[in-house]
């Protein structure tokens, strides 16, 4: 019972409290017309809409427990901003709806409780009134049986209205405000997709970061070190030089083999993760590099200012120009190919076009398989055109921001 | 005979400077990072440079581009470039400032002492050693080799690498009759001049793998 009354005067008291800004409102609404018309002159004829709004947000968060989140309005744009604003329309829609529905259901609000009282002691005073003219609450009492059970139903239907009723409708209202008030659905989406990409594009550098170091510890670090022990062992070796059936030749041998075999297979895993010649040369000059590797003439086209991308897109475009250029020299009897990259900063773009036989199948192929894995893990697409007779595209697009 | 080292890492200096040391050499000068190994080689002047191709303070291919500027200041200077990878494209750069006293290794190769060594002392010599793995890569750019026979590419190779008719003997385990049999074939079959010195014969090796 205590928690029914507690949660219908918490209701009333919403309501109560939304005449502040309801009553405020309609005034406004009644100058709507002229305020619409002003719109594309004066833009910031909206300002006193925005700053009730303000007040409104501010009221409803303090009843829903939450700050609510500030609609996106247009600030720039000239004349027209303001009418072309969907913030600014749904504002004007809550001025007219908070004013009308907020000024009518506050009031009502109020009056309930009071109703509740004197429908329920309408016994004790009806019969001061003349006859036939007692219509108290709509209800013409003229017996007293009437009085003793009309009024009471009355009352308890007003209770109800307070207990069931009221509370939904202060929900509504505070809803009203945080959906009319708040930023729009496509504005949330936006927010989440710029979060989302900047997040993004933060894990990538720290990502690129990571490999650049991992790449550096391994290649200035372990691998030096391992050469190191290798040069000791083979000293060890010379050393040992004249003895060769003294099996700790042998077992120099063996460690040093050992500590080549684990240069070779670091070596493999490094060029995995981000190959030197990247580091060295970064990734114009790493393609570069690998165009001049081929077989047939390789022409590379690369924009001087292209922005560097992160490690990992690097290594992904490198990879991808890798391998497209090893499928041409196996497969395509091209007898030219060219390596084009171009980028904006928000993505880089790797195209691979050879003039071979052409039939490469997109779906089939470990190499292509392969680059559309690589690409797929960064979010990139590969495109792949291969008509027969005219030669094989492989345009990849990689998202850097 | 002299050589100056140029590596950043002070486990590896120490290394390399005990290996040669062992064979009589001496460690005329030492760089630590790129700026310094062109004053160092116009210091002391030595027979041969032995360079890393990453140095700092950069961690980029400095190595590589100061044995290409020494080159110009110092002309006929023996370098030999150590890297833990090699690159065909660097090796190219390499021999673009002359193939004679070139040496370009993986620094595994190191390890191998003997070899190591030989390297060093062709290389400061005037002669070309080149890392198995760049010779593949540079072949890799050829056409298949398929009018050679297996034997006749494998010859090809070592001759790429800048051994001599010798070493190719002791290498495959044949005559060095045998290998200059070969040697004859694989350059009427390529169309390459013959020539007597083992030098020139290694650059128009290169010359032809390189093209």
């Amino acid at each position: 019972m205590k928690t029914a009354i507690r949660r219908s005067t918490g209701a009333t008291a919403v309501l109560a409290s939304g005449l502040q800004t309801a009553l405020p409102a309609l005034a406004g609404a009644f100058v709507l017309p002229l305020l619409v018309l002003l719109l594309p002159f004066v833009p910031s004829a909206t300002r006193p809409v925005r700053a009730l709004a303000g007040l409104e947000r501010e009221r409803a968060g303090r009843h829903l427990g939450y700050r609510l989140p500030e609609a996106a309005h247009a600030e720039a744009g000239g004349r027209w901003r303001a009418v072309r604003d969907p913030a600014t329309w749904r504002d004007l829609l809550w001025l007219v709806v908070h004013g009308l529905a907020g000024t009518f259901l506050g009031l009502t609000g109020i009056a309930l409780w009071p109703a509740i009282v004197i429908s329920a002691l309408t016994p004790a005073y009806w019969w001061l009134f003349p006859p036939q003219s007692f219509t108290g609450m709509f209800v013409l009492i003229e017996t007293w049986p009437e009085a003793l059970t009309l009024p009471l139903l009355q009352a308890a239907a007003y209770a109800a209205a307070v207990y069931w009723v009221v509370p939904l409708i202060a929900r509504g209202q505070l809803r009203l405000a945080r959906s009319l008030l708040g930023p729009g659905d496509a504005e949330v989406l936006a927010q989440q997709v710029e979060t989302l990409t900047r997040t993004r594009a933060e894990a990538l550098e720290s990502h690129g970061a990571e490999l650049r170091r991992i790449e550096r510890d391994l290649h200035d670090g372990i691998q030096a070190q391992l050469v190191a022990v290798a040069v000791r062992i083979g000293l060890a070796e010379r050393t040992l030089g004249a003895e060769p059936e003294n099996p700790a030749a042998a077992l120099l041998r063996d460690a040093r083999t050992g500590i080549e075999d684990s240069l070779g297979n670091l070596r493999e895993i490094i060029r995995g993760i981000y190959p030197p010649i990247l580091a060295d040369r970064g990734l114009s000059g790493a393609v570069h590099a690998l165009a001049g590797g081929q077989r047939i003439p390789v022409t590379v086209r690369v924009p001087d200012d292209l922005p560097r991308p992160p490690a990992a897109v690097e290594a992904a475009a490198y990879f991808v120009v890798a391998e497209s250029l090893t499928n041409v020299t196996k497969h395509s009897t091209a007898v030219h190919a060219e390596v084009i990259l171009d980028g904006d900063g928000n993505s880089l773009r790797v195209t691979v076009r050879d003039d071979g036989q052409g039939g490469a199948d997109a779906a089939g192929g470990s190499g292509l398989s392969g680059i559309r894995r690589r690409v797929a893990a960064l979010d990139g697409t590969a495109r792949i055109d291969s008509p027969v007779n005219v030669g094989t595209t492989i345009e990849v697009l990689l998202p850097c921001a | 005979m002299r050589i100056v080292l140029a590596e950043d890492n002070a486990l590896l200096r120490e290394g390399i400077s005990l290996l040669v040391k062992s064979a009589g050499h001496e460690i005329a000068g030492i760089a630590a990072s790129g700026p310094e190994i062109l004053p160092t080689l116009l210091e002391h002047r030595p027979d041969i440079a032995v360079l890393d191709v990453r140095m700092p303070p950069g961690f980029r291919d400095e190595g590589l581009r100061a044995a290409i500027e020494a080159r110009e200041h110092l002309p006929g200077l023996p370098v030999l470039v150590l890297s833990q990878y090699v690159e065909q494209a660097y090796a190219k750069e390499l021999l673009a400032t002359g193939a004679a006293g070139t040496g370009y290794l993986l620094k595994d190769r190191v390890g191998r002492v003997e070899e190591f060594l030989d390297a060093l002392e062709r290389v400061a010599a005037g002669g070309t050693a080149l890392d198995p793995e760049v010779v593949s890569q540079l072949m890799n750019k050829r056409d298949p080799l398929d009018s050679l026979t297996a034997r006749e590419q494998e010859v090809l190779h070592l001759m790429a690498q800048g051994h001599d008719n010798l070493s190719i003997a002791k290498d495959l385990v044949v005559t060095e009759r045998a290998v200059t049999k070969h040697i004859g074939n694989i350059f009427r079959k390529l169309g390459l001049p013959t020539t007597d010195s083992g030098h020139r014969r290694v650059l128009a090796v290169l010359a032809y793998v390189n093209a």
